[in-house]
């Protein structure tokens, strides 16, 4: 990808000889509003390290990273098989990326941990990221409902994401996945029914 | 007639020297005793002077660090019972717990340990004591902002009367940069922890064998949290890597130690197992996290 795109030496970067551009010190650095942290700077955090001691540590320092970036961009599905999986995932600064298999490493790491999940399940491309779980979600739809008096109306999907109301809220386009598994997590707690529609978009709930 | 030749002579001059070594022996258990209540005053007044300005012992790490000096001067050390030789009831506990200061080096002991647990998984438990002391002094809180540190000293410590005795301020940050060297100056103000505090909490660490020993490696000093001895092809590397930024490849190791190619590689290899390196596949070059500077993790 773009070898036109010569990265220019930032201050805590210089350029060797060959061009090469390394870190002379760790900073984090401020991207959009996103900080992130000097290990991000870091080449080697690039690599899957083969001490499994290090490996482990590195692994929970991404995760928390992607959750945080995450969050802060309202990320909530991505992609590991795409060029451009996300910008966390590549620091043109120092020249590195993620690569893919390292990504799936990473992204089963944080399914084991809860942190996030395969969509559809059994497949090892689209995870959904968890850095609000399904259940906190459901609550926060819950609560929401609540405080309107929208209990035992019925909504449809589509109203309840994309509605006018629903824009101020923090689960505005809430993608459907993530909805799904929200509204699971009340219907098991008996306080949402889910209704067959008839159309595609038609489905809907009613919380109780 | 004349006197001193008979039996009666040899009697009278052991009679004498006898009561001369009396006399020399109940002089110097007067000395002694003079000595010792002298000393034991002394200490005595150390500590109601200490106890008089604990808060500023607590609080201003110059300070603390005459008041370390001063007692390392006189052979007590605060963290030990000091009082050995007295019998007071408190005797059994250490001067510095005395003052409530125990408290102190046992709560710097213990981040000692948490920074460097936390931090084992990044840096393979070596660290260095700058950044040891940043990561320490980030846990209570204190700001980075040198600009209005260096103002409040100004504003607040002229000088410190010691009991009667002035410490000139430029005196006491003279001695502190002997100490401290460089960045670690002027930051005699509340909370700050020296290098003199560092070393006094590890010794509290001693007993539980876990390692926390000091290395120093050229100008550098390194706290070093796992019990296996670093090897000396490792220690060099770290000396390579705080000059190289950080990263380590074959070719800079080889040029820098003369070893031979399968030496370097399994050094490297090392480094990678002992946790302290990092690998990057791009280039295959191994990088010391702990080596380089900034705010590392």
């Amino acid at each position: 990808m773009g070898e036109t795109t010569i990265p220019e030496a930032s201050s805590s970067t210089r350029k060797t000889q060959q061009g090469e551009i390394i870190p002379t010190s760790l900073e984090s650095i401020e991207k959009d509003g996103f900080i992130f942290p000097s290990i991000w700077n870091f080449p080697p955090f690039f690599t899957l390290q083969p001490n499994l001691s290090t490996r482990s540590h590195q692994l929970d320092l991404w995760s928390s990273l992607v959750l945080s970036w995450a969050r802060f961009r309202k990320v909530f599905m991505i992609n590991v098989e795409v060029i451009d999986p996300g910008e966390v995932f590549i620091n043109k600064d120092i020249d590195r990326r993620l690569q893919t298999t390292s990504l799936k490493t990473l992204m089963l790491h944080m399914t084991e941990r809860n942190q996030a999940a395969p969509d559809p399940p059994k497949q090892t491309s689209v995870y959904l990221l968890y850095w609000r779980k399904p259940d906190e979600w459901g609550g926060i739809i819950y609560d929401w409902i609540t405080e309107n008096g929208m209990n035992n109306t019925i909504l449809t999907w589509y109203e309840l994401t994309d509605g006018d109301l629903a824009h101020t809220t923090e689960f505005y386009q809430l993608p459907l996945p993530m909805l799904r598994r929200a509204l699971d997590t009340l219907v098991r707690k008996g306080k949402a029914q889910l209704l067959q529609g008839e159309g595609e978009t038609g489905e809907g709930v009613r919380f109780l | 007639m004349r006197k001193g030749a008979g039996i009666s002579a040899l009697s009278r001059h052991t009679t004498t020297s006898t009561s001369y070594s009396n006399l020399s022996t109940t002089l110097s258990t007067q000395q002694l005793n003079s000595l010792q209540s002298s000393l034991s005053q002394f200490r005595e007044s150390l500590l109601s002077f200490a106890q008089k300005h604990k808060s500023d012992i607590r609080s201003d790490p110059v300070f603390r660090y005459k008041f370390q000096q001063m007692c390392s001067a006189i052979g007590i050390d605060p963290l030990q019972s000091s009082s050995s030789s007295s019998s007071s009831s408190s005797s059994s506990m250490g001067f510095w717990s005395r003052l409530g200061l125990g408290e102190f080096a046992y709560e710097l002991a213990v981040q000692i340990v948490d920074v460097c647990i936390s931090t084992r998984g990044l840096n393979g438990g070596m660290i260095e004591m700058n950044d040891l002391i940043k990561r320490i002094e980030k846990m209570r809180g204190i700001s980075k902002n040198h600009f209005s540190t260096q103002k409040h000293l100004q504003e607040s410590s002229d000088g410190i009367d010691l009991d009667g005795v002035k410490f000139n301020k430029d005196i006491i940050r003279e001695k502190n940069e002997k100490v401290d060297e460089g960045e670690r100056v002027d930051k005699s103000i509340k909370g700050y922890i020296t290098l003199q505090d560092i070393k006094q909490s590890l010794k509290l660490l001693q007993p539980l064998k876990a390692g926390y020993s000091l290395i120093v490696l050229g100008e550098q000093t390194w706290i070093r949290s796992i019990p296996k001895q670093l090897d000396m092809d490792l220690s060099l590397l770290l000396g390579i890597a705080t000059v190289t930024g950080g990263k380590l490849t074959e070719g800079n190791v080889g040029s820098q130690t003369g070893w031979g190619e399968i030496r370097v590689k399994r050094a490297l290899e090392n480094c990678l197992e002992s946790g302290m390196g990092w690998l990057d596949g791009v280039d295959e070059s191994v990088w010391v996290l702990a080596a380089m500077e900034g705010e590392s993790g």
